[in-house]
Parts: structure tokens; C-alpha cells; sequence
């Protein structure tokens, strides 16, 4: 009950921290326009070149552009760990919460939960837009399956990603937690590699071997996948699934890494002394 | 073992029965609540080494003011971030409530809690009110509950119209105010605190140091304060242990560890201002514990102060300052200060060992 009113108090907390810098309505909108603008660029590019090429289709435009946007949104929450832990050094809040009885564990999930929420709000609204907007620009018909239950299963899969997400962000913030430097940069150089090897803008079979191997198991690839059987015209439900229980046991295992990761780095930042010393 | 420390093993501790005393707390039989063993910690550094704590001894008890006086770098907050489990000690033992810091960091957090007055933790996004009730539920504090417990301790700092305002909003002091309201958010049974009235002014230092006996007298709180504000410590504090380099220097009460110097200390309004190397015979005279100096801009003049032994070395000091060339503008006895018991054990008053160690 402890824990939980830890996690609820966290999430508030990050969700003021995501809105609440401003009024709610402009810190929304500048909350939507980095995932919007996103996904049109990597489409139009898409689009440009592919045109150029003659060899358009449809169906890989719908493919980019749910990648582009999921991409986005793990991006947006899974540094949040890392980020409270810095800002939460320089404010000195991470100290407070580090020797609270639960420590800083149920925090950084609630920033992180808290994270979530807000970007599946704005990838959300900007993957309509985006839809809208380049269904309008290029004049083509993206063959999105857009029902209740396509929605559902969509909404499913950001859910199990979470633990992905939650896991990765663990790891990173692992190395947060005594660092004084670049603990900000870490993340945006992650989040650049995962792009690539996720399966935000291509299959990963056009990686090189081994590369392409380590890409095809990794949660978040299995996550793209299971949201495109999801959402694009032509997926079932027998393949969504797959995708999902692998990427629920992908997920089950970066927790798990990140998670003693996170315990080992936090005995480790006890023993230098750099809990509470702020960063450069 | 030098003559102050046989003075203050040999002084006689204030008995619980005598009125109008704070030293209540000098009973062997009270219950020990922190308790430090050969406490010692090492950083490392560029020079190599540096040792913050150099095999500290201390005991605690319920209900005591403690604080832990010395310049900067002594090692009070090191012992403090030991206590609160943010650090680990190199060797030694820590305790809080009979949990070792090492073993048992998340028994010792639900008894305890913490507040810096350099580090005046919130989100700045968030209301005085809001910044609390995150914290509060941190410790699993019902919300209805929380909210009371912010009322009341806000009530007794005066913090009470400003609780919705913005974080950022706050003047240092309010924020402070708030960091303290936040520090007993949890009725915790241990509470640390590191220079809780550093930088504030005189009125709402006052009103701080008010809050914290009252913390200590009506709901037995144990509260370790580490400063080098030595009024705070001669106003608030039961006990109160001077440390200097990582090292226990002398524990006992603040006025015992005065009494225990003896004769009054001497102080000296000199013309012109002496370079400071020039002062360093004063400390070799027979008779003289040590000596601390200060510089009156205004005035054109530095102020002594010397711990002597007696009358006689007293007398042996005005004259060694008339014969390097002063003029002794004026020169008397006062009641010793606990900076003086700090001179007296180290030779040294705060500003001159700060700026040795700098």
C-alpha cells in the first residue's frame, strides 16, 4: 500500500513535471509537435525518395509512419529514469526520495508510468494528424485498420512495452546514478541506436548478420511488429500475438537486467558518495 | 590526551535534578538512538586520499538536540550523509536505532529523515503544499492525514500562506521553512540536519531554531544538527560534540565544554591590523591554548581573541602585542564561547582552519 501511494505520488508528480511547466494546453501542443514533426519528416522523406525511385507503395508509408511514431513515444519515456535522477540531483529531490523506506524504485516508475501516459497522448494525436495531414499532402490512401479492436490491440502492445521500456530506462539511469557526466546525453545516443535497430523505419533484415540477429530479438522490434499486425491493413491476429508474447518475454528479461543493473549501480553510487553530488 | 581533554573527562557532568538546565539528556540510562563506532571515510581525490572521518566515536540519545560543531570540511556533513544512508562508511559503524547503516539502510529510513540547509529540495513546478504531500507519501502517509500534518507543522513556522504558492516562488527563507516542514513530514524519531539556518536572516533563524527544540521537547525527537554557527548550538543543542579534521576533538555539554576552560579568554582590539603571521608568537607564550583573530573593516582593527590559562598569561599577552608594535586600542576578559573551547583544543579558531584547509 506503502509502495503504491510512492508510485501514485511519483506519477503526479511527473505528470506536472510533463504538463504543468506551462499551462497545460501550450506545454500539450509543444509536447506534440516533436512526435508530429517526426513522423512527417521520416515519411516525406520516404515519400520523396521512394518517388523518386518510382517505386511508392502505400503500405510501407503506413509502415514508416507507425514506426516513426511508436519510435518517438519509447524514446519520449523510456530516458525519464534518467532524467529524474539528474534533475532530481540538481533540485536535491533524488536524494530525499533515495532515503525514503522504498528508495527511488516505486519514483522512478511513477515518473516513468507517468511519462507514458503523456506520450500516448501525444503520439496518439499526432500519429491522427500525421495520418491526416499526409493522406491530404500526397494524396494517397494509407491503409491504416483503424476499429475498436485494432485500437485495443495497439493500446495492448504500448502497455507490454512497458516493461521493455521501464527495463531499458533502468539501465541507463544504472549509469546515472554515479555519473557526473554526459548522464544526459547517454540516453538521446541510445534512443539514436534503437531507431536503428528497433524496426522503426526498416525491417531489420536489411541490417548485416550479426547485427540483424541481435535487432530481430530485442522487444522493441517485436513490439513495432506487433503494432503494425495491429494497425496496418492485411495483419492477424495470430502473428500479433507472437509478436507480443515475444516481446513480453523480451521485456521480462531487460527488466530483470536492468533491475539489478539499477541495485548493483546504487550500492556502487553509495560506496563513491555521488547520490546526492550534483552533476557538471 | 592534552589538558582540556583531562579537564573535560575530569568536569562534572550537570546533573539531571538541577534546575533551569538543558542537560536533561546527560543520563547514562536514556536510550542510545545513533550510535558511531570508529566511524571512518575515505574519498578519493586527485592529491590522492582525503579522509572526511577519522575514527569518530558518538553517542545519541532519545530526545537530545546533538549538535556537531566545526569549520568547514571537519566532516560533519560526511557524518550526516553516513547516518541518512546516502554514503557508505570505509570502516567502522554507523547505527540508527539500533540498525546499522550498512546492513540495514531501509530500517533506518522509516525512522528517519533528513534536510540540508545548502540543498532546499522541491519542484519548483509544484506548490509548497504539493512538494510536501509528494514527499509525505513517500512515507505511505494517508492523504487526509498528510494534509494535517502539513497544516500543523506549517502552523508552527508561519509557513501557512504561502503553502499554495510556487516552489520557485519562495523566498530562500520560506523555502527553507519548507524543507523543514518537510524533514518531520514523516513524524520520524531520528532527524538530521545539516546547517539547518545557514543563510537566513537573524528573525527566521530564530523562529527555525524554536521549531526544532520544540520537535525534540514535545514529541521526543532525536535530532543531530551539524553547523558551525556556534549561537545555534549554545541556543538549541543538549549536547554537542566539536570536530575538527574527521576527529572528535570534545563531547559534552555547551556549558560544561566552556566551563571546562577555566579562567575567561582575553580579547584584544589592536591597531593597525597585523599580518597574520605576525600574531603566530602569541600562540607559543606560556600559558596560551590557542588564539583567533578577526578583522574590523570599519574600525580599522583586528579583534583577538586569546584562551590563556590564567590572569598572569593574560597579562603576558597585552604585553608581547605592545612589544611587536601594536597599539592595544582596548583589551578584556568575557565569559569563554564555545568557538574558544574550539580554539583552546586546536589552536585555531573556524576562519583560520577553514583557510588552512583551503
Amino acid at each position: 500500500m506503502s509502495v503504491l501511494r510512492s508510485i501514485v505520488a511519483s506519477v503526479r508528480v511527473g505528470w506536472y513535471r510533463e504538463f504543468n511547466w506551462t499551462n497545460p494546453l501550450l506545454g500539450f501542443s509543444m509536447r506534440t509537435v516533436g512526435p508530429l514533426a517526426g513522423v512527417i519528416a521520416a515519411s516525406s522523406v520516404y515519400f520523396v525518395g521512394s518517388s523518386a525511385a518510382r517505386s511508392f507503395s502505400p503500405s510501407q508509408l503506413a509502415f514508416i509512419l507507425i514506426g516513426a511514431a511508436l519510435y518517438t513515444h519509447v524514446a519520449a519515456y523510456s530516458w525519464v529514469p534518467t532524467l529524474a535522477i539528474a534533475e532530481g540531483k540538481w533540485t536535491y529531490v533524488f536524494p530525499q526520495v533515495f532515503i525514503s523506506p522504498h528508495s527511488s524504485l516505486p519514483y522512478l516508475t511513477g515518473r516513468t508510468l507517468a511519462s507514458f501516459f503523456s506520450s500516448t497522448l501525444t503520439v496518439i494525436v499526432s500519429l491522427v494528424l500525421s495520418f491526416f495531414i499526409l493522406s491530404s499532402v500526397f494524396n494517397t490512401s494509407i491503409p491504416f485498420t483503424v476499429t475498436p479492436l485494432s485500437v485495443t490491440l495497439l493500446f495492448f502492445a504500448m502497455l507490454v512495452n512497458i516493461l521493455a521500456a521501464f527495463g531499458l530506462g533502468l539501465l541507463l539511469s544504472a549509469y546515472a546514478l554515479f555519473a557526473t557526466k554526459f548522464e544526459w546525453a547517454l540516453p538521446t545516443y541510445v534512443a539514436g541506436l534503437l531507431m536503428v535497430f528497433s524496426e522503426a523505419l526498416f525491417p531489420v533484415s536489411f541490417l548485416p548478420h550479426p547485427v540483424s540477429d541481435v535487432a530481430n530479438v530485442l522487444p522493441f522490434t517485436e513490439f513495432m511488429r506487433a503494432s503494425r499486425q495491429a494497425m496496418i491493413q492485411g495483419g492477424d491476429v495470430y502473428s500479433y500475438f507472437s509478436y507480443i508474447g515475444l516481446a513480453t518475454l523480451g521485456g521480462v528479461i531487460l527488466l530483470a537486467m536492468g533491475f539489478l543493473a539499477f541495485r548493483y549501480a546504487e550500492n556502487r553510487a553509495r560506496r563513491l558518495g555521488v547520490i546526492d553530488k550534483k552533476t557538471a | 590526551m592534552n589538558v582540556l581533554d583531562e579537564r573535560l573527562n575530569d568536569a562534572p557532568k550537570i546533573r539531571e535534578d538541577q534546575p533551569g538546565l538543558r542537560n536533561v539528556m546527560n543520563r547514562v540510562d536514556a536510550e542510545i538512538t545513533v550510535e558511531v563506532d570508529g566511524l571512518r571515510r575515505e574519498f578519493d581525490s586527485k592529491e590522492g586520499k582525503v579522509t572526511a572521518l577519522d575514527g569518530v566515536n558518538l553517542q545519541v540519545r532519545k530526545g537530545e538536540i546533538f549538535g556537531v560543531l566545526g569549520p568547514n570540511g571537519a566532516g560533519k556533513t560526511t557524518m550526516i550523509r553516513i547516518l541518512s544512508t546516502l554514503l557508505l562508511p570505509t570502516s567502522g559503524k554507523a547505527g540508527v536505532m539500533g540498525f546499522d547503516v550498512e546492513k540495514e539502510p531501509e530500517k533506518i529510513r522509516a525512522v528517519i529523515n533528513m534536510a540540508s540547509g545548502a540543498e532546499r529540495a522541491g519542484y519548483d513546478f509544484i506548490s509548497a503544499r504539493g512538494n510536501l504531500w509528494f514527499f509525505s507519501q513517500l512515507y505511505g502517509i494517508p492523504s487526509e492525514e498528510a494534509h494535517k500534518r502539513i497544516n500543523e507543522l506549517s502552523d508552527m513556522l508561519g509557513l501557512q500562506n504561502y503553502l499554495d504558492r510556487k516552489f520557485y516562488a519562495l523566498s530562500t527563507g520560506y523555502k527553507q521553512r519548507v524543507t523543514l516542514v518537510r524533514a518531520f513530514i514523516n513524524d520520524p524519531k531520528v532527524v538530521f540536519l545539516d546547517e539547518p539556518t545557514i543563510g537566513l536572516d537573524v528573525m527566521t533563524a530564530l523562529s527555525i531554531r524554536e521549531y526544532i527544540l520544540k520537535q525534540a521537547k514535545e514529541h521526543g525527537r532525536t535530532i543531530l544538527i551539524a553547523t558551525h554557527n556556534m549561537a545555534e548550538v549554545d541556543a538549541i543543542c543538549n549536547r554537542v560534540a566539536i570536530i575538527d579534521k574527521g576527529k572528535i576533538l570534545a563531547c559534552d555539554t555547551p556549558a560544561a565544554l566552556k566551563r571546562s576552560l577555566g579562567a575567561p579568554s582575553l580579547v584584544l582590539e589592536v591597531s593597525p591590523v597585523p599580518a597574520p603571521a605576525s600574531l603566530e608568537p602569541l600562540g607559543k607564550l606560556d600559558g596560551v591554548k590557542g588564539y583567533t583573530s578577526s578583522v574590523d573593516e570599519e574600525r580599522g582593527l583586528s579583534r583577538i581573541q586569546v584562551v590563556v590559562d590564567s590572569d598572569g598569561s593574560a597579562q603576558s599577552v597585552i604585553d608581547s602585542v605592545r612589544k611587536s608594535g601594536m597599539t592595544v586600542v582596548s583589551n578584556w576578559r568575557q565569559q569563554a564561547t564555545l568557538e574558544e573551547v574550539f580554539v583552546a583544543l586546536v589552536g585555531r579558531g573556524f576562519r583560520e582552519r577553514e583557510h588552512e584547509a583551503a
